[in-house]
């Protein structure tokens, strides 16, 4: 037996692969280098599993920067948007008052701009999308499945860019994409200690809603990182649809012609006209809020207004029969609200005014939507 | 493998070192290892009723994550790092850990550095071995070898370490 011979096998006796032979007996009893080696490989297995480990990362947020000193112009053109927006259709109301307590959605007033891809993953293959979103209103989505055609998706106040065709004075809506949603701070239900990643910990959250429930393993900082350098980065669980975040940049400077639709797109006209509000005028918008978008369209008045990201809609138009919406009645006064609660939808309360369905809808808590509708719609 | 979320959590936090230094080795960048080693971790839960052998889960584990690396790597259109940078061989430096100490500071150090010597695959197989306790089977399909070459690689990595130890 030569000593390579005899080490290869000593090496599989030591991990339990091999039997010693009376060949190799004979050989180490010949052999003290072999002898060593035996004795050795023991002792390498000792120091080996001494050798300490990087610390693993499981299933759970990264925490990603975004390139804020580009994007000092950013606010200030929300702003400007919004006070012209503001110039050309008056403010339903002529007082304001303070806003009602938002910690989970309080950093959604700073932030200006987002962009973030992700994967989402389904019985229909696997979809990457890129999601940029501007202040107050504006939202682009490419989605592309299993690397086919891309197909894009435009939102701004009052057109909707889809399936290649442009609508023209579509009814506001709340363009919050989905990750942004501080839904699972407000709806959610805390499960306790996630996984750690790059030192930083999670926490699980369930989300349950009449039948979706979705998991989430979400920093612990939740929606207040989304103002600030450490972001949000939610990785979703279900039995049928894996979503998953791999980028964010927050406050990137994102250019206008993102939200712009092609120009060779026919035009539909969804009939929604810009201008005062009649019946649904609030007698007061909370402090900071600015109107986005304000008009009647066949199915009633819509008024999106906005402070920073914070989006505050008011609908007129009839309940949809939504079967993911779980609806439940709370009572202020002598006042009973109906509650809509949808996932990653913002909560939405409806009250009934002059024969009208009156709904208020922003990421808030339901307490927090209340008081504004009775600081809004005071008897 | 059980099917239960939580029983599949427990799975995650057992072997994620191991799948996570894994797929560092073989990309080299700690970031893009990060998000592997989840990817993997989603696909075996998409596909956690595949498994049939329970002892088996960390074979199966680093043979989905190799499965990650690799479609990572068709994506990008570039090959996948063979040679992974010293510093992201998934032994880093010691530090004051008193278990450090007990098992010989410098003998770590030789080690390691003995470890980011040896050719890639001889120092895979011993990683295998040592630290995620694979079989000599397991070893052998997931690097794509006879199991005499895992055999033979194993022995020869041990003789060059036994070296730099001494």
């Amino acid at each position: 037996m030569t000593h390579d011979d005899a080490r290869v096998l000593l090496s599989a006796v030591a991990d339990g692969e091999a039997a010693t032979t009376p060949d190799l007996d004979a050989h180490l009893a010949s052999c003290a280098e072999c002898a060593a080696y035996a004795s050795g490989i023991a002792r390498l297995s000792t120091l080996a599993a001494a050798l300490p480990r990087e610390p693993a990362p499981a299933l759970a947020p990264r925490r990603a920067r975004g390139p804020r000193r580009l994007v000092r112009w950013v606010p200030a053109l929300a702003v400007a948007t919004a006070a012209a927006v503001a110039l050309t259709v008056l403010p339903a109301g002529d007082a304001t008052f303070p806003a009602p307590p938002a910690a989970a959605a309080e950093p959604l007033r700073r932030l200006r701009s987002v962009y973030l891809e992700r994967t989402v993953t389904g019985a229909d293959g696997e979809a990457f999308e890129r999601i940029w979103f501007r202040a107050p209103a504006s939202l682009r989505i490419e989605r592309s499945v299993d690397g086919g055609p891309v197909e894009t998706r435009i939102e701004t106040p009052g057109t909707v860019y889809a399936d290649g065709a442009v609508t023209t004075g579509a009814p506001p809506a709340i363009p919050l994409p989905e990750p942004l949603s501080p839904t699972v701070s407000l709806l959610g239900r805390d499960l306790g200690p996630g996984p750690v990643v790059a030192g930083r910990a999670t926490r699980r959250v369930v989300l349950a809603v009449g039948e979706e429930r979705r998991e989430a393993f979400v920093d612990v900082e939740r929606a207040l990182a989304l103002g600030g350098d450490e972001v949000l980065v939610l990785t979703k669980l279900s039995s049928t649809v894996t979503k998953r975040v791999t980028r964010v940049d927050v406050d990137p400077a994102i250019p206008d012609d993102l939200f712009t639709p092609p120009a060779s797109a026919p035009r539909d006209d969804a009939g929604f006209v810009r201008g005062d509000l009649g019946d649904l005028a609030p007698r007061a918008l909370p402090r900071g809020f600015e109107p986005v978008l304000v008009g009647r369209g066949p199915d009633g008045e819509s008024a999106l207004y906005a402070d920073g990201s914070l989006p505050l809609l008011v609908t007129s138009r009839p309940i949809p029969q939504d079967d993911r919406a779980a609806t439940t009645t709370r009572t202020r006064g002598e006042r009973t609200y109906l509650v809509h609660l949808r996932l990653y939808a913002p909560p939405e309360v409806e009250l009934a005014r002059d024969g009208l369905a009156i709904r208020i809808q922003a990421p808030l808590p339901v307490d927090s939507l209340i008081d504004l509708a009775e600081r809004m719609y005071a008897e | 493998m059980t099917r239960d979320a939580d029983d599949f959590d427990a799975v995650v936090r057992d072997h994620s070192d191991a799948v996570y230094g894994f797929v560092l080795r073989r990309v080299g960048v700690r970031a893009t290892a990060e998000d592997l080693a989840q990817e993997t971790f989603l696909r075996a839960w998409r596909a956690r009723r595949s498994l049939r052998e329970v002892e088996a889960v960390r074979a199966w584990l680093l043979s989905i994550a190799l499965n990650v690396v690799r479609d990572d790597a068709r994506r990008r259109s570039r090959r996948v790092a063979e040679v992974p940078q010293p510093e992201h061989l998934d032994v880093p430096a010691l530090g004051d850990d008193p278990a450090d100490r007990a098992a010989g500071t410098e003998s770590l150090a030789a080690l390691r550095d003995a470890l980011a010597a040896l050719p890639a695959r001889h120092r895979e197989m011993f990683l295998l071995r040592e630290r995620d306790g694979l079989s000599y089977a397991a070893i052998a399909s997931l690097l794509d070898c006879p199991i005499g070459s895992v055999m033979s690689g194993l022995s020869r990595a041990r003789a060059r370490l036994l070296e730099a130890v001494r």
